[in-house]
């Protein structure tokens, strides 16, 4: 089992959450989506972003609109769906919980359990 | 001197190095390949490709210039490797250091996006990862030694 593939999972399914997340609070574009992870430390780059907004938006989480624009062809404007604010909860009630369950494990202080010393 | 080729992108028309053409052809190629012509692929591959119209749009603009292998690389490190785009769905996708295994099971595809006659070359190129002109020369050579029965595969 390799590190790279161990962080490429984990970050895999945050990576979702968090688009999902971003798009809650304002519809966007792709590349502000992208500031905003770059913003929360998160870095990715387009290339991982694009088929997971598509998936997402096949699987009816998101909509988006066509929005003309001066800087080239015209870019998708994302927006979350009903569905993918009922997803998205249920995202967040899975977060706080595995957030629970790892801190709890790794604080668990009691005597004979850490190999740290 | 350079030979420039011209190129629609997204619906946008760039004046491209040639150099610079057979890398974001090799590139486009390989990010293709990992779609393999799903309905969803070509959604994606769209987007890419639409973003990649924007950022030669920032580079070049009302300039005239020419799309440089520069700038080429430049949007191969903003978009991404090609294994940058892939869903990482089971341990298998990143062994780099085991042999072909469940690679073996990639098949060949006609590409009707690079065609001459009927995309098998570049298809075909696109499974060796080498330039599908060698594999168009290839054919050729076959045929002259072997006669039409080799222009008959390719439709």
């Amino acid at each position: 089992m390799k590190i790279e593939n161990a962080k490429a999972q984990m970050r895999k399914g945050v990576l979702e959450y968090c688009i999902l997340s971003i798009l809650s609070k304002k519809d966007s574009y792709a590349s502000d989506i992208l500031q905003k992870l770059k913003e929360a430390k998160l870095i990715v780059v387009e290339g991982t972003l694009y088929p997971l907004l598509t998936r997402q938006k096949n699987a009816g989480f998101l909509s988006y609109r066509w929005e003309e624009s001066t800087q080239g062809p015209p870019r998708k404007y994302y927006k979350l769906s009903d569905s993918g604010i009922k997803f998205l909860e249920e995202m967040d009630q899975s977060w706080t919980e595995l957030v629970k369950a790892v801190e709890s494990i790794n604080s668990d202080d009691a005597p004979g359990t850490s190999n740290y010393g | 001197m350079k030979k420039t080729v011209r190129i629609n992108i997204s619906g946008l028309i760039f004046n491209i190095d040639e150099d610079a053409y057979n890398k974001l052809q090799q590139y486009l190629n390989s990010i293709t390949k990992k779609f393999l012509n799903t309905e969803e692929g070509n959604e994606i591959i769209a987007d890419v490709e639409a973003r990649i119209a924007e950022l030669f749009q920032e580079k070049i603009g009302d300039r005239k210039e020419v799309v440089s292998l520069t700038d080429v690389e430049y949007i191969v490190e903003i978009m991404g490797k090609p294994e940058d785009f892939e869903e990482i769905s089971d341990e298998e996708e990143i062994l780099d250091d085991e042999p072909t295994g469940k690679k073996a099971s990639r098949r060949i595809y006609r590409n009707p996006e690079n065609r001459v006659l009927g995309g098998l070359a570049s298809g075909i190129a696109a499974y060796f990862n080498v330039d599908p002109i060698i594999i168009r020369v290839i054919f050729v050579l076959l045929t002259l030694f072997y006669g039409t029965s080799v222009m008959s595969i390719i439709n």
